[in-house]
């Protein structure tokens, strides 16, 4: 229950950022996703499946902000979280930083892709645009920029319930 | 064996989630009721928590805004100087003109704006999305009598028009979007067509009409919405300013280019006119809707 409602606070507060703020701290035009940031960093650090019921609802609560149909930044934030969580799961360091970074990097950027693309499958205007390069390259790099404390938010909502860490591979040789 | 069972409750996870989102879309693409009632029942939840974060981190916004924006808002201060003072001479002359316009209206029985009601919107927010930049969001909805496809102004001119209205908020789509097509004239000749958005900072177009090649249209000259059969803005809103005239010499039609006369940056208030124009058949009097509203309005 308590895990609930810290991540309740944690999507709340990113959004409320994410809209009041740095709507108009843009840089070059372009302002960060962070609600996706917070997406992939609950997958990385819980998995697919937290990632990606936190990514929905993140997701559905900025949907009602955008003029993109309802639901579509939730099913883009679902498959990001999916990916990363499986992505994470799969790496055994998946506490080192660069790493951690540059999976941020690829996501963000992925993610951005996908909303677009399924918002041009749907028939959405003003998506895919000349500007698009320029915003997926800077939001991408200002999303990474702002990680470190949307990761102590996210970890600081799950507590103690962090996914353990995978176990070392063990080699057998058989003869 | 642990691992399998994993994957396959991330996975069930997943087709479960991408399930609701379907769902979710095709509801709302179809404007099903509840849907929309659920996103005004969230919308007013959070809202409280998002007045308080404008109030907490508006000023950031504002000071960030004027650091970036430094130099061209020095800029822009220099011409409107520079306009204010040619303006004030040309009020003198333009009152006369006006009371001779009211006349001239009065004798041939045209609509004013004036006539129809209108209510005034403080601009909640402008976009918050990195990529559709020609929105804003307005604190008026469906109680204060707003709809769908109403147009929005400012003093200046026509901005754009209301879409996706919720109960208390609604959304304006600027003319500067090049999905947004407006039936337009040039004012003072039988010139009609239609003008189109190109994006940010960038002029409008009047390119789909019949503004033939020999027509007698110049720079200067007035641009505004005709009002004609199943327009979805009422006649006579100053849309801009024809700022260049290019010839297609396919179509042997004139291209204009239109400044917009309202100011579209940093909007403060804007005013929606409940024009309704199946209602409107019978004249501006037929309006139904019938919000308290302030003729006018401001930018």
């Amino acid at each position: 229950m308590v895990l609930y409602v810290r991540f309740t606070v944690v999507v709340v507060l990113v959004l409320v950022l994410q809209v009041e703020l740095f709507s108009e701290l843009r840089l070059w035009g372009v302002m960060p996703e962070l609600l996706m940031g917070t997406t992939v960093a609950t997958a990385w650090a819980a998995g697919p499946d937290r990632g990606a019921v936190v990514g929905f609802v993140a997701g559905l609560l900025y949907d009602l902000y955008l003029p993109t149909p309802l639901a579509l930044s939730a099913l883009t934030y679902v498959l990001v979280a999916y990916g990363v969580g499986n992505v994470s799961a799969a790496l055994a360091s998946s506490g080192e930083r660069r790493l951690r970074q540059l999976v941020t990097l690829c996501a963000v950027a992925a993610g951005i892709m996908l909303f677009v693309t399924l918002g041009e499958l749907l028939g959405q205007p003003n998506l895919y645009t000349d500007r698009l390069v320029t915003i997926v390259i800077v939001a991408t790099l200002y999303t990474t920029l702002l990680m470190t404390p949307i990761r102590r938010l996210v970890l600081w909502a799950l507590g103690d319930e962090k996914r353990p860490a995978p176990k070392p591979l063990r080699l057998e040789v058989v003869e | 064996m642990a691992a399998p069972r994993r994957s396959g409750r991330s996975r069930f996870t997943l087709f479960l989630l991408m399930l609701l989102s379907v769902t979710l879309l095709t509801l709302d693409a179809r404007d099903f009721g509840p849907v929309e009632r659920l996103k005004d029942g969230i919308s007013a939840v959070v809202s409280p928590i998002r007045s308080f974060g404008d109030a907490v981190f508006g000023p950031v916004g504002d000071a960030w805004q004027g650091l970036s924006e430094n130099d061209d808002l020095r800029r822009e201060n220099e011409e409107l100087r520079s306009r204010l003072e040619a303006v004030q001479g040309e009020i003198i002359d333009d009152k006369g003109a006006a009371d001779e316009l009211r006349d001239l209206k009065d004798q041939l029985g045209l609509e004013a704006r004036d006539e129809y009601p209108t209510t005034t919107a403080e601009v909640l927010a402008a976009s918050i999305s990195n990529f559709d930049e020609f929105v804003l969001e307005i604190n008026r909805g469906t109680v204060d009598g707003v709809r769908d496809g109403m147009p929005v102004v400012t003093v200046g001119g026509l901005v754009g028009r209301i879409e996706d209205t919720g109960r208390r908020t609604a959304r304006v789509r600027l003319i500067t979007d090049p999905s947004v097509s407006v039936g337009v004239k040039v004012v003072g000749t039988d010139e009609v067509g239609i003008i189109t958005g190109q994006g940010e900072d960038r002029p409008l177009v009047v390119s789909k009409g019949s503004i033939r090649v020999d027509a007698e249209v110049e720079v200067g000259d007035v641009i505004a919405t005709s009002g004609s059969d199943r327009s979805l803005y009422p006649p006579n809103i100053a849309v801009g300013t024809v700022v260049a005239v290019e010839v297609d010499q396919g179509t042997l039609e004139k291209r204009l280019l239109v400044e917009p006369s309202a100011s579209l940056e940093r909007l403060r208030f804007v005013t929606v006119i409940l024009f309704d124009p199946e209602a409107d058949d019978a004249g501006p009097a037929a309006a139904t809707t019938t919000a308290q509203g302030s003729p006018g309005g401001g930018d």
